[in-house]
């Protein structure tokens, strides 16, 4: 490869991939994760509800992270009310046993307005009820845990993996990078390419290098740009994930990502793809004069449905359909590193993919490269379709 | 392969786009440290014949044959520095990284970059702008850098596409000089421009181009002195002359061509070898004369003349 198409790459990346924007970007990340979990925390903790209670409030149990806080009530009803009514209380709970039936408890909840915290209590008042119904019978507490106890079932999987929800969070998270780095690279070869035409530096660029060069170097150099961005977004968001971890909010972390064989392949299913792609945009992006009036602009967003029906992968990773689409170029790059993640893999699925993505981004870069020749030397026109065609079939 | 004593060569250049000839059949030759000149009209087909000249376009026929008996355009890129018509920088990149990345184009290594860019950067006064983004400096200097990047490689051939446009006098006469230094580098020019004051004092061959076809060729002299050329005799009468004598004139001598501008002034156009005493003679037996002037025709009214044959507007695929 020559010197140009590399100093094309490079004056590409750092042209759209500036050090200080994505650190700003993560910064940013950081302090409105951090400002979210504060006010979260803020909110929990001022939302306590006060609420008096008449008759057997000692033995209400409520739920261990309840905003409700129970007390005796010492007053009258009528200085409750009063109390209710100046906002000094949030509830008043009446609880009385009910005559004949010292099982049973007529409750009264007397409140301003509908309270969003019902849910809880109603939880404490089951739990009262229950023990107070247990307590007249002879049944043991035990004896009820066991009744109520769902019928446990063991499950045995043939397969390698078994296949656990963390896995299909992975596995959206990966297809989701995909999008997220397409997106990405859609914003950079629009406003790069289409720029360059407004300002009229295309004809300066293609008197020196060859316009093929330049599509290469915009296509080493523009991918990695919105790799690196995606990969700063990540680091942002592990980073965050580490301190929601540490605040005690605890996940666990799914078998999956400890798969670093499969590593190499997802990189260069998530390259090769991404680079696909990226030809298409930087074709299509060529043919645009004004993205903000042109009619072509949305045909950019077209290769997301491809790349979104990788996700068909997740509930059925193993399906005709799927396997399918994990071989060719537009949605292996998505579906095969599902599929590799929750299904079956055969090892020439996975060469054949290989090969076709190979073919694919060769074919698509010779083809983005004439349609790109032709597309950016035109000012104030657009070419029909029928001559980006022609442009395309051409040498 | 043979050795050409002309820098290039073009040989029968034709180009259509559509059903309209933008260049037809136009040849000519480049000599080596030579300023050439392509003068034409809008829509004459200068652009396009400078953009097939450097391989942006291909010829539907001809071909531009260089000094080394390559024809391939593609392998001179290295040799040709062009200034485009159309041109413009990356606004939000700074004047010194815009111009290292031209370089790397161009091939320059890492080290000599950093060199031809520092010169330029001093040669055309913007040593304080060097880090200053594009869009902030006036036109004039994004105009210096702009030919800076076509010049860091020293090409062999500057090909200068409207390189006067936009610019004030000041800046035009630095663009003269600039043009005049290229060429004392050693380098050849090719350019084409409607400063036609600047053309006359620049350039030592003139090729005047209409409806894609070459019209004029030669040096400012030769065509000064050509068929188009000659001399405008301006009579001022004391009194104003019966309008019927004109066409007498030509019975007696030769002339290209006779008004009345105004009732007591009559404009006689002369070629170079025409009799210009003979038809003083003449036109002063018409009446007393108060005053009568003899002057050269400029480049500027041959130009006007070649315009004034040729349809206006843009009649051809391109913008010039």
């Amino acid at each position: 490869m020559n010197q140009s198409v590399w100093a094309v790459a490079k004056w590409e990346f750092f042209r759209f991939f500036k050090w200080r924007d994505q650190l700003i970007g993560v910064l940013s990340l950081l302090v409105t994760s951090a400002i979210g979990f504060g006010v979260v925390k803020f909110a929990r903790s001022s939302n306590a509800v006060e609420v008096a209670v008449i008759g057997s409030h000692a033995t209400l149990k409520l739920p261990v992270d309840s905003a409700i806080i129970i007390k005796s009530a010492q007053d009258s009803l009528e200085k409750l009310h009063a109390q209710l009514a100046e906002k000094r209380l949030d509830g008043i709970l009446v609880i009385t046993e009910r005559e004949n039936h010292e099982a049973e408890l007529d409750v009264e909840l007397i409140v301003r307005q509908q309270p969003s915290w019902v849910d809880e209590l109603q939880e404490g008042l089951n739990d009262l009820k229950s023990r107070r119904s247990l307590a007249k019978s002879s049944i043991l507490p035990e004896q009820l845990q066991s009744i109520f106890t769902p019928q446990a079932l063991k499950i045995t999987t043939t397969a390698p993996n078994s296949i656990s929800l963390g896995d299909r969070v992975v596995a959206v998270g990966m297809g989701s990078l995909m999008i997220l780095v397409c997106f990405i690279g859609l914003s950079f070869f629009m406003v790069g390419i289409t720029s360059e035409k407004q300002q009229r530096i295309t004809e300066q660029v293609v008197s020196v290098i060859s316009p093929q060069a330049w599509i290469d170097g915009k296509l080493i150099g523009l991918t990695g740009a919105a790799f690196a961005s995606v990969a700063t977004l990540l680091v942002g968001g592990l980073i965050v994930g580490a301190v929601v971890r540490m605040a005690g909010y605890g996940f666990s972390i799914p078998d999956s990502l400890s798969r670093w064989d499969l590593l190499p392949l997802f990189a260069m299913l998530f390259m090769g793809g991404a680079v696909f792609w990226n030809c298409f945009f930087a074709a299509v992006s060529s043919i645009i004069n004004d993205p903000n009036t042109s009619a072509k602009s949305g045909l950019l967003f077209l290769p997301m449905l491809p790349i979104a029906a990788g996700f068909m992968a997740i509930p059925q990773p193993d399906g005709m359909a799927i396997r399918v689409l994990s071989l060719l170029p537009g949605t292996s790059s998505t579906a095969m590193p599902i599929r590799l993640l929750l299904g079956e893999v055969v090892w020439w699925e996975i060469a054949i993919c290989l090969l076709l993505l190979l073919l694919g981004i060769w074919s698509l870069r010779v083809a983005a490269g004439r349609i790109f020749a032709a597309g950016i030397m035109l000012y104030g026109k657009e070419p029909t379709w029928v001559e980006v065609l022609k442009w395309a079939m051409k040498s | 392969m043979s050795k050409s004593s002309s820098l290039v060569a073009a040989h029968g250049i034709c180009k259509s786009f559509g059903s309209i000839r933008a260049v037809d059949n136009i040849s000519f030759e480049v000599k080596p440290q030579q300023i050439f000149s392509l003068l034409g009209p809008n829509g004459a087909g200068k652009s396009t014949l400078v953009r097939m000249l450097i391989g942006m376009l291909p010829p539907d026929r001809g071909k531009f044959l260089w000094q080394d008996g390559n024809e391939n355009v593609a392998m001179n890129r290295a040799k040709i520095g062009y200034l485009p018509e159309d041109r413009g920088l990356y606004k939000d990149q700074p004047v010194a990284a815009t111009l290292e990345y031209f370089a790397q184009l161009h091939g320059l290594s890492r080290s000599d970059t950093r060199r031809v860019v520092q010169n330029w950067i001093e040669r055309l006064e913007l040593c304080r702008y060097a880090k200053s983004k594009l869009e902030t400096l006036s036109k004039g200097n994004q105009q210096k850098v702009q030919i800076a990047s076509a010049l860091l490689h020293r090409p062999e051939l500057v090909v200068l596409d409207e390189p006067f446009s936009g610019l004030d006098p000041i800046n035009q006469e630095l663009m003269v000089n600039l043009v005049r230094e290229i060429r004392s580098d050693g380098a050849t020019v090719l350019l084409s421009a409607h400063q036609l004051h600047l053309i006359e004092r620049l350039a030592d061959h003139v090729m005047i181009v209409a409806k894609g076809r070459e019209v004029l060729s030669g040096t400012v002299a030769e065509i000064c002195q050509g068929p188009l050329g000659g001399k405008t005799l301006r009579v001022e009468y004391e009194h104003p002359i019966d309008k019927a004598l004109l066409p007498e004139i030509r019975r007696d001598v030769e002339i290209q061509g006779i008004q009345l501008e105004q009732p007591n002034l009559v404009v006689v156009n002369l070629d170079a070898h025409q009799n210009q005493l003979g038809c003083l003679n003449k036109l002063h037996e018409w009446g007393p004369v108060r005053t009568f002037q003899s002057r050269t025709i400029s480049l500027h009214e041959i130009y006007l003349r070649v315009a004034s044959d040729t349809e206006q507007g843009p009649t051809l695929g391109e913008t010039e």
